[in-house]
C-alpha cells in the first residue's frame, strides 16, 4: 500500500515523524535548542517516505526536475474508486476505476484488468493510479533456474492532463466543477450537462489512514459507541485539579508557597 | 511550529506540528464502527473503567473481572507492558481512531482523568512492544497506534486546560496563568517567552538572570542587534524573490495559472527593538 502525508488528523503526524527520522538531521546547539534541519522538500513517490527507495530517491544531491502544478485542496476532483478515462499514452481512451492518488505529484493509478495489485493513494505529488492500464511490465523473482513471472506494474498518469472524470449518464469524458447541490452538499458536477458526478463508496468508506471503515471489525478493545456518546459532563465551578481532588477525598490545607510565571 | 507536550518526553530532537482536529470528511459515518483506541486496565474495557468506580478502588478489585461482558480475563503485574498473546505474531494490529474533541468534551473530569491512565498504560505498553520487537529485530505491528494514543492524550490535556481557562476567566477574570511575553535576552534581542512557572522571584534566579538580563537594553547590544536585523531581513528577502522565481516558472510551465498563484507578500521589516 502506498501512502504518504494526509490533509488531516493523527495521521499525518505519524507520517511526518516517519519522514524526519528517515531525513533526520536534529541539530543541538545551546541557546536555541534542538532544531530539526531539512533544506530541500521531500520528494514524493510510490514508496513509503521511511522505506530506503524513498531515502534513496531523497538523497542529498537528488532534486524533483519536473514542476507540480499546485492544485489546491478545495479543487481536486479525482479520488479512489473513481470511473475516469485516460486521455493520453498507450492506453488512452480507455476507462478504468482509479485505485491510487499521489497527490504530492498529481499523479494516479487506474485499476488494471484484473490484474489483481494493490494499489493506493498518495495525495501529496497529486497522482492517481488507474488499474491494469498504462503500465509497464516488469520481470518478478527471477533466478538462475526460473525466468519468475511477469507482474503488470501501473504508470501514474497526471490528473490535470492524462485523465478525465466520465460523466455518469453517457460515460464520457466530461470538465467537472466543484458546486453545491439543493442540501448544501458540496458535489461535483459535469460542466456539460449538470449532473453530480457522486463520489465511490470507496473514497467515503476510507478512514484517514487508508482503512477502510465498513471493514473494520471491532475488537474488545474498542470503546462501544454508547458509552462514547454518554454524557457525564456536569460543569463546576473549580478547576479540573479541584474536581479530581474533591471526588477522592484529598484535602489540601496547606498554604500554598508564592509562584511566579517569567 | 510548537513542540507538542507529549513530543518531548519521548522523541525529543523532533519537533512536531500540532494539528487542529480538523472535521473528517464523513464524520457521521464513522460514529458506528470506528472507534477508539485500546485501553488497558487489567484488560478492562473503557465501558468498564467509565463506571461508577473510582480509580482507587478499581485497582484494588484488580484481580478479579467485575463485569461480565469481559472477554478475556485480568492480567495483571508485568505483564500489563505487553500486547495480548494473540497479537505478538501478527502483522497489523486492528485499533481505532483516537478520540476527538467533541467525544472528550461530553465527559466529566473523573471519566477523563481515568482515560487519562488508560491511555497512558497504552502508551507505555506499546513503546515496550516496540523496544522488544526492535530488540528481535522484527518489525513493529501497526506503529502508528503510538500517535493515535499521543493524539488523545493530548486531545484530552487541551480539553482540561479549556475548562480550567474558563473558570480562570469566571473566577478572578484572568486566564489560567501568564501564556508569555516579550523578554529581552542576554544579546539584546527581544523574544517572544513562553512564561514557566518559578518558586522564587526573577532577581533571585541566577540561571534566569544569565539569559535574560533584567536591565533592559545595554550598551553592547547595539552592536549585535544591526546585524541580526539585517540577518533576519535577508533571510526573508531570499525567500520573497525564491517564491517570486518559483511562481514565474510554474506560470511559464502552466500558463493557465497566471493571476490564479498567491500574491507573494513583500516582507516586513524585522522587530528588533
Amino acid at each position: 500500500m502506498r501512502l504518504t502525508v494526509v490533509t488531516l488528523g493523527y495521521f499525518k503526524k505519524y507520517v511526518q515523524r516517519e519522514i524526519a527520522k528517515a531525513s533526520g538531521v536534529s541539530v543541538y546547539t545551546p541557546v536555541q535548542g534542538w532544531r530539526h534541519v531539512r533544506k530541500r522538500d521531500w520528494i514524493y513517490d510510490e514508496n513509503r517516505p521511511w522505506t530506503d527507495a524513498a531515502k534513496e530517491a531523497n538523497l542529498p544531491g537528488k532534486r524533483l526536475r519536473e514542476l507540480i502544478e499546485p492544485i489546491p485542496e478545495s479543487e481536486w476532483k479525482i479520488f479512489k474508486g473513481d470511473r475516469v478515462q485516460i486521455l493520453k499514452g498507450i492506453d488512452k481512451g480507455k476507462q478504468g476505476l482509479v485505485c491510487a492518488i499521489i497527490r504530492e505529484r498529481n499523479w494516479c493509478y487506474v485499476e488494471g484488468l484484473n490484474c489483481g495489485l494493490v494499489c493506493a493513494i498518495i495525495r501529496e505529488r497529486n497522482w492517481c493510479y488507474v488499474e491494469g492500464l498504462n503500465c509497464s511490465y516488469k520481470w518478478v523473482n527471477k533466478s538462475a533456474s526460473s525466468p519468475g513471472f511477469l507482474s503488470k506494474v501501473e504508470k501514474p498518469l497526471l490528473v490535470t492532463t492524462e485523465v478525465s472524470l466520465l460523466e455518469p449518464s453517457d460515460l464520457q469524458p466530461t470538465e467537472t466543477e466543484w458546486r453545491f447541490d439543493e442540501d448544501g452538499q458540496r458535489v461535483r458536477v459535469s460542466v456539460r450537462s449538470g449532473r453530480v458526478v457522486p463520489m465511490s463508496e470507496r473514497a467515503l468508506n476510507e478512514a484517514e489512514d487508508m482503512v477502510d471503515k465498513s471493514a473494520y471489525v471491532e475488537q474488545s478493545w474498542d470503546t462501544k459507541e454508547k458509552e462514547l456518546t454518554k454524557i457525564t459532563f456536569v460543569p463546576k465551578a473549580m478547576s479540573f485539579e479541584d474536581d479530581i481532588m474533591d471526588s477522592m477525598g484529598i484535602k489540601e490545607d496547606r498554604e500554598r508557597a508564592p509562584n511566579y510565571y517569567y | 511550529m510548537a513542540a507538542s507536550r507529549l513530543s518531548q518526553r519521548v522523541i525529543r530532537p523532533l519537533l512536531r506540528t500540532r494539528i487542529a482536529n480538523s472535521a473528517h470528511v464523513s464524520s457521521l459515518q464513522d460514529a458506528n464502527t470506528y472507534l477508539c483506541p485500546r485501553e488497558s486496565l487489567g484488560s478492562h474495557s473503557l465501558t468498564a473503567a467509565l463506571s461508577s468506580l473510582s480509580i482507587t478502588q478499581r485497582t484494588s478489585q484488580m484481580p478479579g473481572a467485575t463485569r461480565s461482558f469481559h472477554t478475556s480475563g485480568c492480567s495483571h503485574g508485568l505483564m500489563e507492558f505487553f500486547d495480548d498473546k494473540e497479537v505478538w505474531a501478527e502483522s497489523t494490529v486492528n485499533t481505532g481512531r483516537p478520540y476527538r474533541f467533541d467525544e472528550l468534551r461530553i465527559k466529566s473530569n473523573q471519566d477523563l482523568h481515568k482515560l487519562w491512565y488508560v491511555l497512558l498504560k497504552e502508551r507505555n505498553k506499546l513503546l515496550t512492544m516496540e523496544a522488544e520487537y526492535k530488540r528481535r529485530c522484527e518489525l513493529f505491528p501497526s506503529p502508528e497506534r503510538i500517535a493515535k494514543v499521543e493524539e488523545s492524550m493530548e486531545n484530552i490535556l487541551e480539553v482540561v486546560q479549556e475548562r480550567n481557562e474558563a473558570v480562570n476567566l469566571l473566577e478572578t477574570g484572568n486566564p489560567s496563568h501568564p501564556p508569555g511575553g516579550v523578554v529581552r535576552d542576554f544579546l539584546g534581542r527581544p523574544m517572544y517567552r513562553h512564561f514557566k512557572e518559578y518558586g522564587i522571584p526573577p532577581y533571585m534566579n541566577k540561571v534566569y538572570r544569565l539569559l535574560w538580563p533584567l536591565g533592559g537594553l545595554k550598551r553592547q547590544h547595539l552592536k549585535y542587534l544591526p546585524l541580526w536585523r539585517e540577518k533576519i531581513a535577508r533571510r526573508r528577502w531570499f525567500e520573497y524573490h525564491r517564491k517570486l522565481r518559483q511562481n514565474r516558472k510554474l506560470i511559464q510551465r502552466f500558463p493557465h495559472l497566471e493571476g490564479k498563484l498567491e500574491e507573494v507578500e513583500k516582507p516586513e521589516e524585522p522587530r528588533v527593538h
